[in-house]
Formats: C-alpha cells, sequence, structure tokens
C-alpha cells in the first residue's frame, strides 16, 4: 500500500515539477519565435498526443520521469529556407539565453507560489519549547532548561521547530560560539546562550541539528496505548486492539509508550505476557514480537541490537494530544506572504548552494544525496501527513531541480548558459568540438551523480 | 609636475590610510562606497557618458546597489566577488585580444555593466578584508601587494624590460616587469608568512596566492588603459593634482581587492 503511494506520489510530483519547468522553456520560446516542435511530458514512446494549430505536438509518453521540448534547430536537422528564422540556433544570444534560463526561473516561481499559499492557508507549528536537555551536552553547558521556547538562533527570529532546523542546517561546519535567544517558562524576556560548537554536524548523515546540541524538542507524554494495528503481525496474532493500554510486561509495570517499545525491541522472538486493559477490565494477554532486520539508522543508534535483529509487534502509538499552548498558527495576509513566499525561496535556494558548496569541501557526506528512492519515500510520507507538508516538499524539490539545473555542467541549462555567456564575451559560439568534450564530461559528471544517489538511495533502505 | 604629486600624497596618503584603519564596520563601508563612487564618477566618462545628469543618475544608480546589497547583509558576502572573479575572466579575454574583439565591450552598456562587476565587488572585497583580524591586516596585506608590485614592476621593467607585455593596450610595460613584481609580492607574502602565520604550508599557500593576485593587479591596470585608450584620454579626471584620477589610483586594486579577498575567505588556510 504503502509502495503504491509512493510510486504515485512520486510520479505526480516529479510529473508537476517537470511538467512546469518544461513549459518555462516553452513558453518563452513561442514567445521568441522559436518553433517548438514537440512538448513532451515523459521519455519515450508517446501515449497521446495532439497537433496544435502553431505545429507544436503535444505528447504524454511512457516513462513518467522527465520530460523534453525539442525545438527548430538547424544543429540537429536541416531546415527548409522559409523557417529558418523560426529556427532556436538563429535567434540571438540574449534570446537564446531566456530560452534556457526560463525552466529553471519556472521552477522558482513554482515553488514561490507554493510557499505563498502555504503562508496564506497559514499552518499550525508547535512552539519550539525544550523538552529535554543532554548532560554535559553544548545547551547544558550554555545553561539552556528544559521549558526554555527558543526564540532566535544567530540573531535569526525562529517560531517554530521548521525555523530552528532551518537556521541550524545553514551553520553546517561552524566553529565556536552559537548564540541561542530562548525564554523561560516563567520569565517573560528572552536571554541569549552561547553554545560552544565544534565542526557542528559535519561528516553527519542525516545530520540532527538538535541532537547535536543536546537538545530534544517537548512533547507530550505518551502513554503505553495501542493506535494502528497491522494486520497478520505478532500484536494482531495475539489479539490486540487498537485502544488498548499496556499496564506490564512480565509483570513490570510499563508507564509510558517509549518504555514499552525499548522492551518488545529487545525481546525479539521471546514469549512476553502482557497486562492490558481494556473496557476497565486487566487481562493478561502473550505476545511472541517478531524479528526485524534494523534500518542503517537503528542500528548505528543502537549498536547493541545489531546483530540479533529487534523485537516488532506491528502496532503503533495512539496519538497523544497536543496542549493548545504548545501550537501556534502561522499566517499572512495576501501580500505579505509574497515578500514571504520570495525570501522563503531565496532562503532555500542559498541553502541548497551552500550544501551543495560543503558536499563538494568535505563538510556534508556525500550520502545525504538523494536520488528517486529517497525522493519517492519523502513524497509518499508528506502526501500522507497532509496537503501542507505535501506543498512544503514539492516546493524545496522545485528549488533543488532549479538550482541543480543552473549547475554550469554541459548537458543541464546551466552548461548551456556558460557557453552562451562565453559566446557573449568573444562575440562568436563555442566551436563544436569544445561542446561535444565539454558534453562528454557533463555526462559523466551527472551520470556519476546519479548513481552515486542511487546507491546511497538503495543503502538507506536496509 | 613632481612637486604637485608629492604634496597631493602628503594629504592624500594620510587621509585614506585614517580612513581604512581608523574606521570598521558601517564608517568603514560608507567610506569605501565613497571611494568606489568617485571611481564609478569617472568610469561613467569612460563609459562614454557625457551629460552630467546621465553621470550623476549612473552614479546614483550604484551607490543604490551598494546600499541594497549592505541591507540585505551581501555587503561583506562572498557571492558578489564570485561575480566579481567570473567578470575579471571576461575582462581578461578582452585585454589579452586587444584591439580584436572591441566591438563586444566598446558599448556604452556593456561598459556600465562593466563597473558593476569590477567596483561592486571591489567594495564588498574591501568590506571583507577590513573585518579579518587582528584589525583589518589582510586589508593592509593585499595595499602593500598592490604597491609592492608597482614598485617592483617600475625598477625591473626600467632595467630589463624587453618582452613587451601588451603593446596594444600599455606600451610601457613589459613581462620582466610582471616578474619584477612578482618577485617583490613574493617578499611581502614571505613577510606577513613569517609574522602572521607563522608556520610552513599556509605560507606556501599565500605566496601562491600572492602570485596569482600580482597578476591580477596587472591586469586591473590593464584594463582601465585599453578603456581609456579606447576613448582617446589619459587619465580618468583630474581630481588628485598630480595623480590624475581616483581610478588611475586604484585600478589595480578594484582587481587585486576582490580576488584576494575571495581566496581569503574560501580558499586561503587563514
Amino acid at each position: 500500500m504503502d509502495l503504491i503511494q509512493n510510486v504515485l506520489a512520486v510520479i505526480v510530483v516529479l510529473g508537476l515539477l517537470v511538467t512546469f519547468h518544461e513549459f518555462g522553456h516553452f513558453w518563452v520560446a513561442r514567445r521568441c519565435g522559436v518553433k517548438v516542435l514537440r512538448f513532451s511530458v515523459g521519455f519515450g514512446k508517446p501515449l497521446w498526443s495532439r497537433v496544435d494549430r502553431y505545429g507544436t505536438e503535444f505528447a504524454v509518453a511512457a516513462i513518467p520521469l522527465g520530460g523534453y521540448v525539442k525545438m527548430l534547430d538547424e544543429r540537429e536537422a536541416p531546415v527548409p529556407s522559409e523557417e529558418q528564422h523560426r529556427a532556436f540556433n538563429r535567434k540571438s544570444v540574449g534570446q537564446r539565453m531566456a530560452v534556457v534560463a526560463a525552466g529553471p526561473a519556472a521552477n522558482f516561481l513554482l515553488a514561490v507560489v507554493a510557499y505563498w499559499a502555504l503562508f496564506v492557508m497559514g499552518t499550525s507549528v508547535v512552539v519550539p519549547q525544550v523538552g529535554t536537555v543532554a548532560p554535559d551536552s553544548p545547551a547544558d553547558e550554555a545553561g539552556l532548561h528544559p521549558g526554555d521556547e527558543l526564540t532566535g538562533i544567530q540573531g535569526e527570529a525562529v517560531r517554530s521547530w521548521e525555523d530552528v532546523n532551518l537556521a541550524l542546517v545553514s551553520l553546517i561546519g561552524h566553529d565556536g560560539e552559537l548564540v541561542i535567544r530562548a525564554r523561560s517558562e516563567d520569565a517573560g524576556q528572552a536571554r541569549r546562550y552561547t553554545l560552544p560548537v565544534e565542526r557542528y554536524l559535519v561528516q553527519q548523515d542525516p545530520p540532527r541539528p538538535l541532537k547535536s546540541l543536546g537538545i530534544t524538542p517537548w512533547q507530550p507524554a505518551l502513554p503505553p496505548v495501542l493506535g494502528q494495528i497491522v494486520d497478520g503481525e505478532a500484536a494482531s496474532q495475539a489479539g490486540l486492539r487498537a485502544g488498548d493500554r499496556i499496564v506490564g510486561v512480565n509483570g513490570e509495570p510499563i508507564e509510558d509508550w517509549m518504555a514499552f517499545v525499548r522492551r518488545i525491541r529487545q525481546s525479539p522472538g521471546e514469549t512476553l505476557t502482557l497486562g492490558v486493559k481494556r473496557d476497565g477490565d486487566v487481562r493478561s494477554v502473550k505476545l511472541t514480537p517478531g524479528r526485524q532486520r534494523p534500518d542503517s539508522d537503528t542500528r548505528r543508534r543502537e549498536a547493541g541490537s545489531a546483530d540479533g535483529g529487534i523485537g516488532y509487534i506491528g502496532a503503533g502509538v495512539a496519538s497523544a494530544e497536543w496542549p493548545d499552548e504548545m501550537r501556534r498558527s502561522i499566517r499572512f495576509g495576501p501580500l505579505a506572504s509574497v515578500g514571504k513566499a520570495v525570501s522563503r525561496t531565496a532562503e532555500m535556494t542559498r541553502l541548497t548552494l551552500d550544501s551543495i558548496r560543503k558536499m563538494l569541501t568535505g563538510l556534508i557526506s556525500p550520502s545525504n544525496l538523494s536520488g528517486p528512492v529517497t525522493i519517492a519515500r519523502i513524497s509518499g510520507d508528506s502526501a500522507r501527513a497532509g496537503l501542507d507538508a505535501f506543498v512544503g516538499f514539492l516546493a524545496y524539490l522545485s528549488i533543488s531541480l532549479g538550482v541543480l539545473n543552473l549547475l554550469p555542467i554541459p548537458v543541464l541549462d546551466g552548461g548551456h548558459l556558460l557557453y552562451q555567456v562565453v559566446e557573449l564575451v568573444r562575440g562568436r559560439p563555442v566551436s563544436e568540438r569544445a561542446q561535444g568534450v565539454g558534453l562528454r564530461i557533463g555526462l559523466a559528471v551527472v551520470g556519476t551523480l546519479m548513481i552515486m544517489a542511487l546507491y546511497f538511495d538503495v543503502m538507506r533502505l536496509w | 609636475m613632481l612637486k604637485q604629486r608629492i604634496i597631493t600624497a602628503a594629504w592624500l596618503a594620510p587621509l585614506v590610510l585614517a580612513g581604512f584603519f581608523g574606521l570598521e564596520g558601517g564608517a568603514f563601508a560608507l567610506f569605501a562606497a565613497a571611494v568606489v563612487l568617485l571611481g564609478g564618477w569617472e568610469w561613467t566618462n569612460l563609459a562614454g557618458l557625457s551629460s552630467l545628469r546621465h553621470r550623476g543618475l549612473a552614479v546614483a544608480a550604484l551607490a543604490l546597489v551598494l546600499l541594497a546589497l549592505w541591507l540585505t547583509g551581501a555587503g561583506t558576502a562572498v557571492w558578489p566577488l564570485v561575480v566579481g572573479a567570473l567578470g575579471w575572466m571576461a575582462n581578461g579575454y578582452w585585454v589579452s585580444r586587444y584591439p580584436a574583439d572591441s566591438t563586444r565591450w566598446d558599448t556604452t552598456p556593456v561598459q556600465l555593466c562593466m563597473a558593476l562587476w569590477v567596483l561592486v565587488p571591489c567594495w564588498v572585497g574591501f568590506n571583507a578584508l577590513r573585518e579579518s583580524e587582528p584589525g583589518g591586516i589582510w586589508l593592509l596585506f593585499v595595499l602593500l601587494v598592490v604597491w609592492a608590485a608597482d614598485i617592483g614592476a617600475y625598477f625591473a621593467g626600467r632595467a630589463f624590460g624587453r618582452r613587451k607585455l601588451a603593446p596594444g593596450v600599455s606600451p610601457g610595460k613589459s613581462w620582466e616587469g610582471v616578474f619584477g613584481g612578482m618577485a617583490a609580492t613574493a617578499l611581502v607574502a614571505l613577510g606577513f608568512g613569517v609574522w602572521q602565520l607563522a608556520a610552513m604550508a599556509p605560507t606556501i599557500a599565500l605566496l601562491m596566492a600572492t602570485a596569482g593576485v600580482t597578476l591580477v593587479s596587472v591586469l586591473g591596470d590593464l584594463l582601465e588603459s585599453m578603456l581609456k585608450r579606447q576613448r582617446g584620454i589619459k587619465d580618468a579626471s583630474a581630481i588628485l593634482p598630480g595623480h590624475g584620477g581616483v581610478l588611475d589610483r586604484i585600478d589595480s586594486l578594484t582587481a587585486a581587492v576582490p580576488i584576494f579577498a575571495l581566496l581569503y575567505l574560501q580558499v586561503l588556510p587563514i
């Protein structure tokens, strides 16, 4: 079920982004008087197509990852002399640059629109209140306490955990002092805390910005009450139902959900006797957790449990109530949202460029590279998490696509722009031979990146 | 003439040094902006604007760009320096081919754009280097490098100058002069390496960066010569009696400062 949802979500997300990107090229090409031969959504054999009155074929093709706009061009096929003025290669450098830049520009525009919609609709966020502070961590040394509400990171105001994470992630590689402003529960005034950090988040995969400082977000206490039960797994076989409250395991009392999870994880294949409270009476239930290979994240977190696998019963926790004072709604007027959306897009662009630079200089592990598999998983997760998470992810991915396409690598839009800038400076195009060499290097670079991303994707699944 | 030159230097040098090292933060940025805008005023003439109104508008636009950068926090950011480095690649290409390809840049709009990628990154570079510790020491370094390059080039060129560097642009310059300048700046870099870095690897890196910055400073000189030659004028203005214009004084700096600032912020282990 998840798999189908993931695949559907990725087709929708990538399809939307690519179509919009190609539409940017298409629209500006039309404006510049270039004849567009085909606008295809997807690669390969057209499944459906239709020709408009300007002779452009609109097609939907079989492979849904990508798409293209094919323009009349003398370098690709001979063009009859009466149509030569409509060929791409006959247009001025400025016009050709506009056509090429329009694709990435469309992606940035889409991101602005998506963020605008999010800001106008308003999002409900969780107040960034510290839950626990790990002993001897940077947060502890600086004197932060549980219950403090974070209000600023390095001079930037924060109002939600997303703001906090965004501000922290942009500090990857930071050395020295990290300044956090926080307000304690009783005092009204925010105080300034200076956290000592060294090579902050360098080479972490995935980066854990809060954990590295020793901060965990406040969470409502999770009572050990079952929520979702997966059919056919240990919990459902033992006859457990949603709403059951676990009161003990093998006679030891269980107070909260995490304690129950720890107990289950330690006991793969072992028969446990649970005390279960249902409709007011406590009954005893025998439960034998299954054995699951831990994913790579868990393996690193819980070194001890690596070899034998971990216990698994196929049951989730009933969602806990967030008290109203821990939620806040962030919403802006339509006009104010425009500014917010543009600056959020600029911020995310900067962050993406920064991550690329940090990856090249070794501050971020290249295993953070995501390919289609991770994108599919996240699209699926965010689609399930609700419309605003999905729209936010769409905007983020659109920006990544825009930025990546602007990298000065031949094959990508940025590579074409590079050649065109050189042409502007020299007054004549880059020689076909140099373009051919560049194309091969570009293909090699992009191919390597794609294979690396896929490799890390697949590794993440285990 | 020489007397006039010395009199000007006598009030100019203390003023510049006080401005560069007595001020910091916003006040320094304002001072550097004043220097750059004076250069911009002269540049509008080189670019072929003649009416005072047009020149004033162009300089006001340049001032607005600087203000916008400052307000968005980009007044000490890396990206304007990267733009500057790319711009100097184009400048270098055009200088090396002069007078061929001059049609590419010899129009007022292109030369006004050129002012953007020459003067704006120069201002950002000044701001970024003024923040170097302690007390803007690496700004002092780049100033000394440019002066050492000038002096070394002058003496080496007079003593050994045979092979012309860029006969079409600046017939007085020779490759021997460039090498003399590089030798002089290497001494400055070695001195700063021993004094400030006191370690082998960063000093070697500084020496390599300095060699590059020296070459770039010559390019800065040549670019202004090329623009003046194309326009048929000798001095950018007469604002500094005996020295010509502000641009004539800072031409090497417009190239050396942003490039060294970029190396300082992004590459050098200092």
